[in-house]
């Protein structure tokens, strides 16, 4: 069964390059929110990113007789933002190059407060991913986030399938370790206390 | 036990493929960090549904957008200087056609929305309809001539333009009725006591069951009132959550305190597969939830399950739901 949501894209890509903007709209309303909170990721500003989504479905409408041969829609926005969004970085800032700017705030765990040990876990969970090189990151993120597969993750990146596999199977790996890891100091913790 | 866990048409799901390259042993925990790792976004600001709507009409106008589309089209004449027609002939050939096509005018108009998309239909009024999963929409094909009739199964958000004739929405045994306004319709046949929920957004309605007129309750911007079979009048309007209500325009997941039951159904017409509910004692439980661009089904499930002390798995065509 296909992905629903893929499905309906499609079908709104196929109305839109009939010049429907009933579609236009129904497929602004389910993507933008995604869009800039992917362009988010680079930018780090609100305000540009709305704007980079925005021009990406600008470019979308503009090019709509087009649409009909792009095989991923969703990958060929996901793209175009994410291009957008790394000149931006290249061309805005002077202290950092590249990548560099998706760096992650550290979240801050405190011992104090009792949380939940669910709650706990997606925390460190969170920190681990921050922790992973760019590039595998980047590829870990979009599938995880954005529930890209890998030729749509390889469209977007520019990198070829069997690299997106490669990125997102180091990542698990990495973040295997760290959870192991992590196990293993909070049953040694554990031990202490009796 | 199953361990399908996607819906790749090709028997391995996407999520089975990576998680084989690891050794055996390590399978079921690099299983539950990649199922667990789709929760780890970091926290982020949200796009609000205002902000949304703000940006497509500037994304609109830098289009010019704004007017609607000329209609293409204009008949190509022919002049026919053809040879000499036989007009009895001619004339019984249109009285036949005439009475068919009469007939064929009283068989209404019906918009079917299959699961797992939603769809936009424009009226010949330029009424403007937006219909979930799952819906059936019905109207006359003389809508707009001598009345503004439809009649809804699902859920559907409606923009009324103006018009001399009242617009009015027949909803499983209720009655909506407005002059031109924005208001959403839920009103399931299959939900319990079949009921309708009617929240507006601009202008005002009037919401009533079909055989007590007289008991009608106006609603205003912002409001909603619901009414179900035995009861004498609809609920006195209250204030609305427009997001939760409007959420599946946007392709969210939003419900407040609704029985468990209508949320999975909601479900099995949003992703297109079956949900079956084992634990059935639980159908009636409420809950609330709320998803913004929801990737699949088991991402909610997966939450109802842990709330609500249930378990899920994989079936061939979607879930089964136990204890």
């Amino acid at each position: 069964m296909n992905n629903p949501t893929d499905k309906q894209i499609r079908k709104w890509l196929r109305q839109i390059s009939d010049s429907q903007q009933d579609a236009f709209d129904s497929l602004f309303r389910a993507l933008y929110p995604k869009l800039v909170r992917f362009s988010l990721r680079y930018t780090r500003n609100k305000a540009v990113a709305a704007d980079l989504a925005q021009d990406a479905f600008v470019i979308v409408w503009n090019k709509r007789r087009e649409m009909k041969q792009v095989d991923s829609p969703k990958a060929y926005l996901y793209r175009i933002v994410r291009n957008n969004s790394l000149n931006y970085i290249r061309d805005h800032s002077s202290r950092t190059t590249g990548l560099e700017a998706m760096e992650e705030p550290r979240t801050e765990i405190s011992d104090e407060i009792e949380q939940d040990q669910d709650d706990l876990r997606l925390q460190m969970l969170k920190q681990w991913i921050g922790e992973l090189p760019d590039r595998r990151r980047e590829a870990f993120e979009l599938s995880r986030f954005e529930g890209l597969d890998h030729d749509e993750i390889a469209e977007v990146m520019g990198i070829s399938s069997n690299t997106v596999n490669n990125h997102i199977v180091a990542a698990l790996n990495y973040l295997k370790e760290c959870h192991r890891e992590y196990r293993n100091e909070a049953n040694s913790k554990a031990q202490d206390y009796d | 036990m199953t361990d399908n866990i996607g819906f790749d048409g090709d028997g391995k799901s996407h999520s089975e493929k990576i998680i084989e390259q690891f050794p055996e042993a390590h399978r079921e925990q690099v299983k539950s960090i990649w199922e667990e790792s789709r929760h780890a976004r970091p926290e982020q600001e949200s796009v609000g549904p205002e902000e949304v709507e703000a940006a497509l009409s500037d994304v609109r106008q830098r289009l010019n957008l704004d007017e609607a589309q000329p209609v293409v089209g204009g008949s190509e004449s022919k002049s026919s200087t053809g040879s000499r027609v036989d007009w009895k002939w001619m004339m019984a050939a249109a009285s036949v056609l005439i009475i068919i096509s009469a007939g064929f005018l009283f068989i209404p108009k019906t918009v079917e929305v299959p699961y797992g998309e939603t769809a936009t239909v424009e009226m010949p009024d330029g009424s403007v309809v937006e219909l979930n999963s799952g819906s059936e929409l019905q109207y006359s094909r003389l809508f707009s001539l001598l009345s503004r009739e439809v009649a809804l199964n699902g859920e559907a958000f409606f923009k009324v333009e103006k018009g001399s004739l009242p617009f009015v929405v027949h909803a499983n045994s209720s009655v909506v009725k407005v002059t031109g306004t924005r208001f959403n319709v839920r009103s399931w046949k299959e939900d319990p006591g079949a009921e309708t929920e009617v929240t507006v957004t601009e202008g005002s309605v009037l919401f009533y069951p079909e055989s007590r007129e007289g008991r009608s309750v106006a609603l205003r911007p912002g409001e909603f009132s619901r009414w179900a079979d035995g009861l004498q009048a609809p609920a006195t309007p209250d204030s609305a959550s427009l997001d939760r209500v409007l959420g599946w325009r946007s392709q969210s997941f939003a419900f407040s305190k609704k029985p468990l039951g209508v949320i999975l159904r909601e479900m099995e017409r949003r992703f297109d597969i079956t949900i079956r509910l084992e634990a059935s004692e639980f159908s009636s439980e409420r809950v609330t939830v709320h998803y913004v661009n929801p990737e699949d089904a088991e991402v909610i499930l997966k939450d109802i399950c842990r709330v609500k002390g249930l378990r899920y798995s994989a079936s061939s065509d979607g879930f089964r739901v136990y204890e």
